[in-house]
C-alpha cells in the first residue's frame, strides 16, 4: 500500500489557505498549503499521490502558469482550480489545460470533498495506470531477443508456423518459447498479449 | 436851488424834491447821451406814484417789458421816475415838474407810463410843460378814480379790478359752513368808494346770511371783534385808511393788525393785500396786467387812442391765496379753484429741492432697479448652479458607479476571498466538534479566523459604500495619502486581476489639503484604472504602475505614472475633453471628470508622455494652516490625538 494521497493548496489569502487547510484537515486529508506558485515549485511534492488545489490568481505566476510548468515538470497531479469570481474564459482556459475542476470561492464543504474525491480518484487511476504500466516494462524488460521476436509475430497475428518459417526454426520451439512469453508477461490469451503490446506501445 | 421855497406845511414834500434833484442832477448828463446816441430807439417813461419796488409793480414791470420786447419791432428804451407817495406824502407840484422838463430836455419821450392816481394827477396838470405829444398810457388806479373824471385825448387807462362778488365766492368755497359775513371798512373816501363797489356782492350774499359791515372802528375795536369771531365767519377787508376817531392808517398795516388778532379768515380784493394778513382774494394778477399794459402802450404809440380819452376794463381777476392763513384757520387748498395761486407754501423739501429730489428719487429708483436686476441675475445665477452643481454630483456618482462596475471581478474576489474563508473554517470547525474533537485552542482559533474575516469582508464594503454612495459634497481637510491608501486597499485586487503591479511612493510629510475626498479618490481611481489600461497591451512582468505624493512649493501633488503605450502628441491636448477616448469601449469621461474635479478643488491637472509612458500630474492647493478655531470646526480629520 502506498502513502496517503497529500491535497496540497496554493492560494496567496492566508486566511482562506488556512481555513481550507483546517477542513481539509478535519475531514482527515493530509494537507500542505503554498502561499504562492514558486513557493509550491521550490518544494515539489515526490511522486506521491495526492491533488492540487489552486487559486487562479496568484502574485507572481498564476495558477494557471503553474499548470503550465507542473506539465513541463511532469508533475501529474490533478488541479482544481479556486476562483473568487468565475469568469468563464478563465475557467474555459483551466479546463482544457487539463484542470478536474473549477471552483468558485467561497466553496461549500461538500462540493470541495467531492471535488477532491474526485481529483484523487483520477490520481490514483492514472497512478494505477502508470503502475501497471512499468510492470509490464519490467516483465517485457525478461523476454529474450528471440521471445521479443515471437512476441512481436504473435501479437501481428501470425501462426505459430509462419514463426516459425520467419524466424527457421521450428514450429516446437515456437511453441514452447510462445508459452515462455506468455508466462513472463502474466498473459493467459493471445486476445491479451495484444492488449499488453499495445499498453506497451503506449508507454514507450 | 436857491430859488426853491419851501412853505412851513410842505416840508416833507419840499425835502423830498430837494433829494430828487440832487440824485437826478448827478446822474442826468449821462443818461441823455446814452439815448441820443440810439435814434432809433423808443423812449418810454414811467413815472410811479408810490414804491417802484413793490413786489406786484416789480412783477408788473418785467411782464410789461417782456411783451414790449415780444410785440415791438423796435428797441425801447425805460426811463424811470418815482414820487413814491407812499413815504413822501404831499403834491410834488410844478417844482418835480420843473425838475423832470429839464432833466429829459435833450431827450425825446415818446411814451409816458403813469403809475397809480398820484402819477396820474401830477402828469396830467403839467402835461403841458412836459411832453404832450407823447402818447400816455395810466394804470392801477382803483374804478372809482376814473368815474365822472375827464381825461385827455390820446390817452388810455387801465384801472384796477376789485372784484368783490369773486371774493366772497372763494370764501364761500373755503368756508362752506360759513354763518355771517363781516365787512371792515374805513371812512376816507377811496374807504368809501370800496364800500360802494362792493355793496352790489354784499347785498347778494345777504340774501344766504346776514352781513354786517363795522365802518370806521379804530384797527384796535376791529381786532377785539375779530378776535371774538370763529371760522363761522367770513372777514371781508376792504381798506381803512381813516376811522371814525380821524386816524389816519395804511391800510395794509390795518390788515395785519387784524389778522394777527382775528379768529376768522379774512378776505380782501388787492393783489398787495396777499402776504399781509389775506386768507385768499379774487385779485387781478399783476403779470397778466403788465402784458395789457404793453398791449395798451404799443396801441398808444401807434396813435390809436389820439383821438379821443379810452378806459379798459381790467383783466379778469384771479384767485391768490396765502397757505400760511389757510392753514392756521384750517382751510383746505384743495376747495379753491385749481387754477388758484396759493402763495407762501412752505416750502417743502420736494418743492425747494425738487430737481435734485428728482434726481436723487431717480437715483435711488435706479439703484433698486439695478439691486433687484442683481439679486434676480444672482438668485437665477445661484440656481442654474444649484442645478448644474446636483447634475455634476450625479454625473460623478454616475461615473463612480461605473468604474465600480468596471471592477466588479476584482470587487467579488476581495469579498469572496474572506466570505470563502468564514465558510471553511466554520465548517472545519462543525466538523471537528462532530467528531468529537477537544482541541479548544484550535476551536478558538478558527473563531478568531471568521471573526477576522468577517471585519475583512464589511472593510471592503465600507470602503465601496463609502465610494459608491450618493453623498453630499463636502469640503474638510483630508490628507492626500489616506485617500490614496483607500484607492490602493479598493483597487488591489483589481490590480492583481490585471496583474499590474502597482508601486506606491507616499510622501512622509503631511500632505493635507481641503475638498472632498471622495471625489479626490475617484480623481486617483480613474488615474489608476487608466494606467491599467494603458499598461494592458504590455507583457505581464513589464505592466508597472507608480503612484506617488509630493509636498512642493506649488501644493501637494500626485502623480500617477505608467509604463504603457503612452500618449501620441496629437491626442494629448484633446485628453482631458468630454467623450474623447482612444480606448475600444471607453465614454471618454474619465478625465474629463477628473479634471472637472480638481479644478473644482481649485487645482491643476496636466498629463506628459515621454516615448513610452505616461505621466499624470495633479496639483492641489494645501490646506492653510490650521487656526486652533478652524480645526475645532473640522475636527475629526486632523489627527492630534
Amino acid at each position: 500500500m502506498t502513502a496517503r494521497p497529500v491535497v496540497h493548496i496554493v492560494d496567496d489569502d492566508d486566511s482562506l489557505r488556512s481555513a481550507m487547510e483546517r477542513l481539509l484537515t478535519a475531514a482527515g486529508r493530509e494537507v500542505r498549503a503554498y502561499a504562492s506558485s514558486g513557493e509550491f515549485l521550490l518544494d515539489p511534492p515526490a511522486d506521491a499521490p495526492g491533488c492540487l488545489l489552486l487559486d487562479v490568481r496568484l502574485p507572481g505566476p498564476s495558477g494557471l502558469d503553474l499548470q503550465e510548468a507542473l506539465k513541463r515538470h511532469r508533475i501529474a497531479l490533478p488541479v482544481i482550480f479556486l476562483t473568487g469570481h468565475g469568469d468563464l474564459q478563465t475557467g474555459v482556459r483551466a479546463m482544457k489545460a487539463g484542470a478536474v475542476d473549477f471552483l468558485t470561492k467561497p466553496v461549500e464543504r461538500d462540493v470541495l470533498f467531492d471535488a477532491v474525491d474526485r481529483a484523487l480518484a483520477v490520481d490514483a487511476a492514472r497512478r494505477a495506470e502508470r503502475q501497471s504500466a512499468s510492470d509490464l516494462q519490467t516483465r517485457y524488460a525478461q523476454l529474450t531477443p528471440r521471445e521479443r521476436e515471437v512476441f512481436e509475430l504473435v501479437v501481428a497475428g501470425q501462426l505459430n508456423k509462419q514463426i516459425a518459417g520467419q524466424l527457421g526454426i521450428g514450429e516446437r520451439t515456437v511453441k514452447a518459447q510462445r508459452a515462455q512469453v506468455m508466462a513472463k508477461l502474466g498473459a493467459a490469451t493471445a486476445a491479451e498479449l495484444g492488449r499488453i503490446a499495445a499498453q506497451l506501445r503506449a508507454s514507450t | 436851488m436857491s430859488d426853491v421855497v419851501c412853505a412851513g406845511r410842505r416840508l416833507r414834500f419840499c425835502a423830498a424834491a430837494i433829494w430828487a434833484l440832487a440824485v437826478l442832477t448827478v446822474v442826468a448828463p449821462g443818461r441823455a447821451s446814452e439815448v441820443k446816441a440810439a435814434p432809433d430807439t423808443a423812449q418810454v417813461l414811467v413815472i410811479t406814484g408810490t414804491d417802484p419796488y413793490l413786489p406786484a409793480f416789480v412783477a408788473l414791470d418785467s411782464a410789461m417789458r417782456a411783451a414790449v420786447a415780444r410785440n415791438y419791432p423796435r428797441p425801447v428804451s425805460w426811463l424811470h421816475e418815482s414820487m413814491d407817495t407812499t413815504r413822501l406824502r404831499g403834491e410834488p407840484g410844478p417844482l418835480l415838474a420843473e425838475l423832470l422838463a429839464r432833466k429829459y430836455a435833450q431827450v425825446r419821450i415818446d411814451a409816458v407810463i403813469l403809475v397809480t392816481e398820484p402819477a396820474v394827477d401830477f402828469y396830467f396838470r403839467h402835461r403841458a410843460r412836459l411832453w404832450p405829444e407823447a402818447a400816455v398810457v395810466y394804470h392801477s388806479v382803483t374804478p372809482a378814480y376814473t368815474h365822472g373824471r375827464t381825461f385827455p385825448a390820446g390817452t388810455v387807462g387801465l384801472p384796477l379790478a376789485v372784484d368783490h362778488a369773486g371774493t366772497l365766492e372763494l370764501a364761500l368755497a373755503l368756508q362752506p359752513g360759513a354763518r355771517r359775513v363781516l365787512v371792515i371798512a374805513g371812512v376816507s373816501q377811496f374807504d368809501e368808494q370800496q364800500l360802494a363797489e362792493a355793496r352790489p356782492a354784499l347785498e347778494k350774499i345777504a340774501r344766504r346770511m346776514p352781513v354786517e359791515v363795522l365802518t370806521g372802528l379804530s384797527p384796535k375795536a376791529n381786532a377785539e371783534r375779530l378776535a371774538r369771531e370763529s371760522s363761522d365767519t367770513i372777514a371781508l377787508y376792504l381798506s381803512v385808511f381813516r376811522d371814525n376817531e380821524g386816524s389816519v392808517h395804511t391800510p395794509r398795516e390795518v390788515l395785519k393788525t387784524l389778522a394777527g388778532a382775528s379768529g376768522a379768515p379774512l378776505y380782501g380784493v388787492f393783489d398787495s393785500y396777499i402776504g399781509h394778513g389775506l386768507a385768499a382774494g379774487a385779485v387781478e394778477p399783476f403779470s397778466a396786467r403788465g402784458e395789457r399794459v404793453a398791449d395798451l402802450l404799443l396801441r398808444a404809440m401807434g396813435g390809436e387812442f389820439a383821438d379821443g380819452a379810452v378806459i379798459d376794463t381790467p383783466p379778469k381777476s384771479r384767485c391768490v391765496a396765502d397757505a400760511r392763513q389757510l392753514l392756521r384757520f384750517g382751510l383746505r387748498t384743495q376747495r379753491l379753484p385749481a387754477d388758484c395761486d396759493v402763495r407762501f407754501v412752505e416750502p417743502s423739501l420736494l418743492r425747494t429741492y425738487w430737481w435734485q429730489m428728482m434726481l436723487v428719487a431717480l437715483a435711488l429708483v435706479g439703484q433698486g432697479l439695478l439691486i433687484a436686476a442683481l439679486l434676480l441675475q444672482a438668485r437665477r445665477r445661484r440656481n442654474a448652479e444649484v442645478k448644474l452643481q446636483a447634475q455634476r454630483v450625479q454625473l460623478l456618482h454616475a461615473s463612480r458607479l461605473a468604474v465600480a462596475g468596471e471592477m466588479t471581478a476584482s470587487i467579488a474576489h476581495e469579498i469572496n476571498q474572506p466570505l470563502g474563508a468564514i465558510l471553511s473554517n466554520a465548517e472545519a470547525a462543525e466538523m471537528m466538534l462532530q467528531a468529537g474533537s477537544t482541541d479548544r485552542a484550535g476551536l478558538l482559533q478558527i473563531l478568531a479566523d471568521i471573526r477576522r474575516d468577517d471585519l475583512r469582508a464589511s472593510e471592503v464594503i465600507k470602503r465601496l459604500r463609502a465610494l459608491l454612495a450618493r453623498h453630499e459634497v463636502e469640503r474638510r481637510r483630508f490628507e492626500l495619502n489616506r485617500a490614496v491608501e483607500d484607492v490602493l486597499a479598493i483597487l488591489r485586487a483589481e490590480s492583481r486581476r490585471r496583474e499590474t503591479p502597482v508601486d506606491a511612493e507616499l510622501v512622509a510629510e503631511r500632505t493635507e489639503v481641503v475638498g472632498d475626498p471622495v471625489q479626490i479618490q475617484q480623481v486617483i481611481i480613474n488615474l489608476m484604472l487608466n494606467a491599467f489600461d494603458a499598461c494592458a497591451d504590455m507583457p505581464a512582468e513589464q505592466r508597472r504602475v507608480r503612484i506617488a505624493t509630493a509636498v512642493t512649493r506649488a501644493g501637494v501633488e500626485l502623480t500617477v505614472a505608467d509604463n504603457g503605450r503612452g500618449i501620441t502628441a496629437d491626442v494629448l491636448p484633446r485628453l482631458f475633453d468630454p467623450f474623447f477616448s482612444t480606448k475600444g469601449g471607453g465614454m471618454g469621461l474619465g478625465l474629463s471628470i477628473a479634471r472637472s474635479i480638481v479644478e473644482a478643488h481649485g487645482g491643476t491637472i496636466t498629463a506628459a508622455s515621454e516615448g513610452q509612458g505616461a505621466k499624470f500630474l495633479v496639483v492641489l492647493q494645501g490646506a492653510p494652516p490650521e487656526s486652533p478655531a478652524a480645526g475645532q470646526a473640522i475636527g475629526p480629520t486632523t489627527d492630534r490625538s
